[in-house]
């Protein structure tokens, strides 16, 4: 996973980092106890857009226009790339 | 600067004083502060210059804005162009930012002076700001407990009556967490109804800029000023910017109010919750009507949260490779060259984050995590809209507890983040939320939060200005 994220971690680090980041996921898996069957995925509204881009913003639209562009196209580690380069 | 921002740029318009005597003054009294640790960088004779702008502006007859000699802080997390921007980071330590920000400009062009840059938790990433790579900030409260994070420094600045406005950004309570700890007025703004050109990024899809201040009014002028849509920032909300400072002034009679039925959680400091309940009652001698809601998402919104921040974090840091951004470490070749700067430069806390980022969305561990914590984001939207059907405002602590000791949670990340349980459902459901001083405990402020349906900002401004009046201001000890 370093590697991916183009880290190198100390090898005295490994064995910390590796139980807090443990730890952390631990209490992040809690939200598989949550029933969330009615979701609706957002590609849909995707392929409406700019449709929708009146409807009052929420975090929602950015993902919308343009993460799930990049994640449509199989790219799962583009989430949000257009605007985030905008801000530079 | 003890004086509010409205009262002081009202004495500069009307010729009771100049800029440059209001910002020769603050320029003395900054390195009274520099115990606190707040600013990573100050630029006198930028801030003169300013100041001497507005002087001849004022003297010409032209409007010289309503925010005319108002010296301000800045989060070193914006770009001003020719001004240092390191986000907190060794990695942007030598960065001068090519283009200003539209908050800042907008800011500028209402009259404000930029004085200083605020100290900040790397890349935003941290609610002590003991992750910054310039030290923690102090709180003006009480010098070994931490001001709260990430924008510790814009609120200590407030607090500490260096300037009367700051500005903070918020990915996931970055302001009004800071702003409970340090007994300031910190508001989150509907996602979009600040631009967020150069605001350097960490999760877009949350990141809103967010003013702090010293009184209801101040904040008010501030989002005032900065608010409305920008070419520049297609996520900016095209929406009529309402006129905060009367809306400020409306009072609540006649609102519905709901009080999350947590408020007395077995986790909160019982003297937090106190103090929240007594601002509850405080709004319903003043014409509100106060009832217990529940938001059962709510309690799985960290876990979202620390989800979907991290998820981003990771794509958006990627940029910081020592090619673009960063000073570049002696490698053979280019993939060592990354890793290199990233790893020599990035602190824990951000590394930890990319780590965490990196592992949510890779292809094995994609639905579990990253997907199903979208599914959580919108159930808690859900959830949020229906209650918004029955009550105009929810009423919450800030925090669990007061501001805490250096180093206390620096070896409990998990600790750290649960901290973060009242304000993170805003940033996730983008609707904005405020948190004002509502008393003490032990000696240190209590922020009482308010959130209110999009766009609807004002409204959270005048149920915070009616504590704020039944409360009165908070000063730190001198």
């Amino acid at each position: 996973m370093a590697r991916l994220a183009r880290l190198e971690i100390e090898d005295d680090q490994i064995s910390v980092l590796s139980d807090e980041i443990g730890t952390i996921l631990e209490h992040v898996a809690t939200l598989s106890e949550l029933d969330t069957t009615s979701y609706t995925d957002d590609r849909e509204a995707l392929r409406r857009w700019p449709d929708t881009s009146r409807e009052p913003p929420c975090p929602d639209l950015l993902v919308r226009s343009e993460g799930f562009r990049a994640g449509a196209d199989g790219d799962q580690f583009v989430q949000v790339p257009t605007v985030v380069d905008k801000n530079h | 600067m003890r004086e509010t921002a409205s009262s002081l740029a009202e004495s500069v318009r009307n010729k009771q004083r100049t800029a440059e005597e209001v910002i020769s003054a603050v320029l003395d009294r900054l390195p009274t502060t520099r115990h606190l640790n707040a600013i990573t960088h100050c630029d006198p004779e930028h801030a003169l210059a300013s100041a001497r702008a507005i002087d001849k502006r004022i003297h010409e007859g032209l409007d010289p804005g309503p925010l005319a000699g108002v010296p301000v802080a800045i989060k070193d997390n914006f770009c001003d162009a020719g001004q240092p921007c390191s986000c907190g980071s060794r990695i942007l330590e030598d960065y001068q930012a090519p283009y200003t920000a539209s908050a800042v400009e907008k800011l500028r062009a209402a009259g404000a002076i930029v004085i200083a840059r605020t100290n900040m938790d790397e890349f935003a990433m941290g609610s002590s700001n003991e992750t910054s790579a310039f030290g923690c900030v102090s709180n003006p409260w009480d010098l070994d407990r931490v001001p709260g994070g990430s924008s510790g420094g814009s609120a200590a600045a407030v607090a500490a009556n260096l300037v009367p406005i700051a500005l903070g950004s918020s990915t996931g309570g970055s302001v009004r967490q800071p702003a409970s700890f340090t007994g300031v007025v910190g508001l989150k703004p509907t996602y979009g109804r600040i631009s967020r050109w150069g605001l350097v990024a960490y999760a877009s899809s949350l990141d809103v800029v967010a003013p702090l201040g010293k009184t209801v009014e101040d904040t008010a002028i501030a989002l005032q000023v900065m608010a409305g849509p920008d070419p520049q920032d297609s996520t900016s909300i095209d929406a009529p910017v309402d006129d905060f400072v009367r809306a400020a002034r409306q009072g609540v009679a006649g609102l519905k109010i709901g009080i999350l039925s947590d408020v007395d959680a077995a986790g909160n400091d019982p003297l937090v919750s106190q103090r929240v309940r007594e601002g509850a009652a405080l709004l319903e001698k003043a014409g509100a009507t106060v009832q217990e809601v529940e938001l059962p998402a709510s309690s799985h919104a960290v876990a979202c949260y620390y989800v979907l921040a991290p998820s981003e974090a990771s794509s958006n840091l990627s940029r910081f490779d020592g090619i673009r951004y960063g000073p570049r470490e002696p490698a053979k070749e280019l993939d060592s060259l990354y890793t290199q700067v990233r790893s020599k430069r990035f602190g824990p806390e951000v590394q930890r984050r990319i780590l965490m980022g990196t592992y949510c969305l890779s292809a094995g561990y994609y639905d579990a995590f990253y997907q199903k914590a979208r599914e959580v984001q919108s159930l808690l939207r859900t959830q949020v809209n229906t209650l918004f059907e029955t009550v105009d405002l929810l009423l919450l602590p800030t925090t669990p507890s007061t501001a805490f000791r250096k180093g206390e949670k620096t070896n409990n990340p998990l600790s750290m983040y649960l901290g973060d349980v009242y304000t993170v459902t805003a940033n996730l459901t983008g609707i904005p939320g405020i948190s004002v001083p509502c008393g003490l405990a032990n000696g240190l402020p209590v922020g009482l939060q308010l959130m209110a349906p999009h766009l609807q900002e004002g409204r959270l401004l005048a149920a915070a200005s009616v504590i704020e009046q039944s409360v009165g201001l908070l000063s730190p000890p001198a």
